[in-house]
């Protein structure tokens, strides 16, 4: 093991690599603040530069575009209100809140140090247990899949506000968009009206911007605030070590939701920081300001999605099969320098894995400093008037959104998502249940119904393992909570829908 | 909204969808086997459940009582912001549709204009050299860095 390390040591402890992996990091955080420029097509944009580097300088390089991706997605999340990267969506509903009370410095950091925290938890989780981890996301079928996401929907209660019906509604309408497109099993149109852009679904990033950045544009255009012209107020605090002790425990456990949900190969790391926030939300004595600008909430949601980072590359390692979009670009970057990722590469090119392990602890180090330097730079956004900032945002949104697919259609979308998202609002109906909804949605029902490909029908097999029974015991359980804490605001009188939004 | 209000909408979208919007636009073969395995099922499912958390709505309203009471942002004119939003809404309709003659660059700099404009009734300097400089610059950045095709237009061809 010793020996390992010494070797992939001295296999990093270059020029090029050190230079690789920081620059990885800066162009990831970059484009993981530019809404629509995803960490995914960083990567793919990065791919072609690797292939006249050796190969670890060049899996170097993706990897730390890819974690910087991932980080920077939560910077145009807490100040603009528009994630970056679908992974921040999570960020969004307290980091945006901090921004608007001044508080956008202590939101990014908070944010810099759970995204760094997360990112260390999992890259050891990797190096120690990746045979481990890997074996046990094998044991997940379609049925293990499908029970895992029904808990995972119970999220949907966690950020509905007060109104748990509100929010139902909001998750069924986002169940139902993101039926849009070809059949999984019949590959018939579903709502495609026959437009061929509607074959693939509705792009998610389209929708996520769409819901999320263009309704703020609506709501000025609405009801222009008197003080739109001028500067929000910036306070220069900065995440104190208190606070990041405070969050903690959340941050642990964002961490391993992160590293848990990141091994099982096509989760990725939305849910997970929807799960991470939850949980946080569940178990926190601060519970009540979450959503409302609660820094456990930014701290929760980063862990959650940066937790998935290195825990992605557990399949890929250990069995060779991507756990995501990023990883299978990751997986060709491997396959274009001749290595095979898989089993048999911990015995033919263990240097390369021992160097991949060192890289990564060094990238979280790259990571914290790069995004340090990063968000004091970025938070000064938060001075940019509203007025001038909102129309900004959109033309940003434009171009972020055209860039995904090439296609003035998605913008198209953004714009009726936006719209749909300012009618949600008004009538007091939460989004972030809907967009919940609309990630897991096609995961839900794909696995269910290859449930039911693989029985016949039969629903016996939802109950077949004791992975499914914990699942469904963690689920029943969780409804009882949620029911017993809707008896209790029902009895509140005018809290139903105080925080619906 | 109400509870009530909200409730009704959700069932009039649970009939909607259930007798015109899933038999018109869902497409299902004749030899499915199994109801699960149906692209009718779950959009079916869907819709049931819209319409189940319609009648809870309109139920919890009947015997609860319960009103709104959040007050959301409101303009000073209701007929002013909603001639705003109408604005708003031609201004990104005629956008999408103009761009393959503007260009995105173009088209980007008139929506932004408009929309400040809107916003704040006014038209200043700033605003014009932020509407010039920041499409250019994303154009800049989005087609020259990220090598995407940005839709150039009919009217000038940037480099």
């Amino acid at each position: 093991m010793i020996d390992n390390i010494l070797a992939g040591i001295s296999v990093v402890a270059n020029f090029e690599s050190i230079l690789a992996l920081a620059g990885g990091v800066l162009i990831g955080v970059i484009a993981g603040a530019i809404p629509g420029m995803s960490a995914t097509m960083a990567v793919a944009l990065t791919l072609p530069f690797t292939f006249s580097l050796s190969p670890i300088t060049g899996i170097l390089l993706l990897l730390g575009v890819y974690k910087g991706g991932i980080f920077g997605g939560c910077i145009p999340a807490i100040l603009i209100k528009t994630p970056g990267t679908p992974a921040s969506s999570a960020t969004v509903l307290d980091g945006h809140p901090m921004a608007e009370q001044g508080e956008s410095g202590r939101a990014l950091g908070m944010a810099l140090y759970a995204s760094c925290t997360a990112d260390l938890i999992s890259n050891l989780a990797l190096i120690l247990f990746a045979g481990w981890l890997a074996s046990f996301a094998l044991k997940f079928g379609p049925p293990e899949f499908f029970t895992l996401i029904l808990f995972s929907l119970t999220i949907i209660a966690g950020v509905s506000g007060a109104s748990l019906v509100r929010g139902i509604f909001s998750a069924l309408l986002g169940l139902l968009f993101a039926t849009v497109g070809l059949d999984l099993v019949y590959g018939t149109n579903r709502f495609t009206m026959n437009d061929p852009n509607l074959m693939g679904g509705l792009n998610f990033i389209a929708v996520l911007i769409g819901l999320f950045a263009i309704p703020e544009i609506l709501n000025m255009i609405w009801s222009p605030d008197k003080n739109s012209g001028q500067a929000r107020k910036l306070s220069s605090a900065w995440v104190s070590f208190a606070e990041y002790k405070r969050c903690f425990k959340s941050i642990i456990r964002g961490s391993f939701i992160g590293v848990f949900l990141g091994s099982i190969p096509g989760i990725g790391a939305a849910p997970a920081a929807f799960l991470s926030y939850s949980e946080a939300k569940r178990n926190s004595p601060n519970k009540e300001n979450f959503g409302k600008g609660e820094i456990e909430g930014v701290a929760a949601s980063e862990a959650g999605n940066n937790g998935v980072a290195g825990a992605t590359l557990i399949p890929l390692l250990a069995l060779g099969v991507p756990g995501d979009v990023i990883t299978a670009i990751i997986i060709g970057a491997f396959m274009i320098h001749g290595l095979q990722p898989g089993p048999m590469m911990f015995l033919s090119n263990v240097d390369i894995i021992y160097a991949l392990f060192v890289g990564l602890i060094l990238s979280s180090i790259f990571l914290f400093g790069i995004g340090s330097f990063a968000i004091r730079g970025f938070r000064f956004i938060s001075k940019i008037p509203k007025a001038v900032l909102l129309p900004s945002v959109l033309i940003l949104c434009i171009y972020g959104c055209y860039a995904i697919n090439n296609t003035l259609f998605d913008v198209g979308v953004m714009f009726a998502m936006g719209w749909l998202g300012f009618l949600m609002y008004r009538a007091s109906i939460p989004a972030p249940p809907f967009l919940i909804a609309f990630i897991l949605g096609p995961l839900f029902e794909d696995n269910f119904r290859q449930a039911m490909l693989m029985s016949n029908g039969d629903m016996g097999i939802l109950f077949r393992s004791p992975i499914t029974w914990f699942f469904w015991a963690a689920t029943l359980l969780t409804i009882v909570a949620i029911s017993k804490k809707v008896r209790e605001l029902e009895n509140k009188p005018g809290q139903l829908t105080k925080d619906a939004k | 909204m109400s509870n009530r209000a909200l409730g009704i909408l959700c069932c009039v979208l649970a009939i909607f969808l259930w007798f015109y919007a899933i038999p018109t636009w869902v497409s299902a073969p004749s030899n499915v086997s199994k109801v699960v395995l149906s692209p009718t099922f779950w959009p079916l499912i869907i819709a049931a459940l819209i319409g189940l958390s319609g009648i809870y709505l309109v139920a919890m309203e009947a015997v609860q009582a319960t009103h709104d009471t959040e007050t959301l942002e409101q303009p000073e004119s209701a007929m002013a912001g909603s001639i705003r939003l109408i604005l708003g809404a031609v201004a990104m309709v005629i956008f999408l549709f103009s761009v393959e003659t503007t260009g995105l660059v173009i088209g980007s700099m008139a929506l932004f204009l408009v929309i400040a404009i809107i916003i704040t009734q006014t038209i200043s300097l700033r605003f014009v050299l932020i509407a010039i400089c920041l499409p250019i610059a994303l154009y800049g950045f989005f087609a020259h860095v990220a090598s995407v095709a940005v839709p150039q237009g009919e009217w000038i061809q940037l480099p």
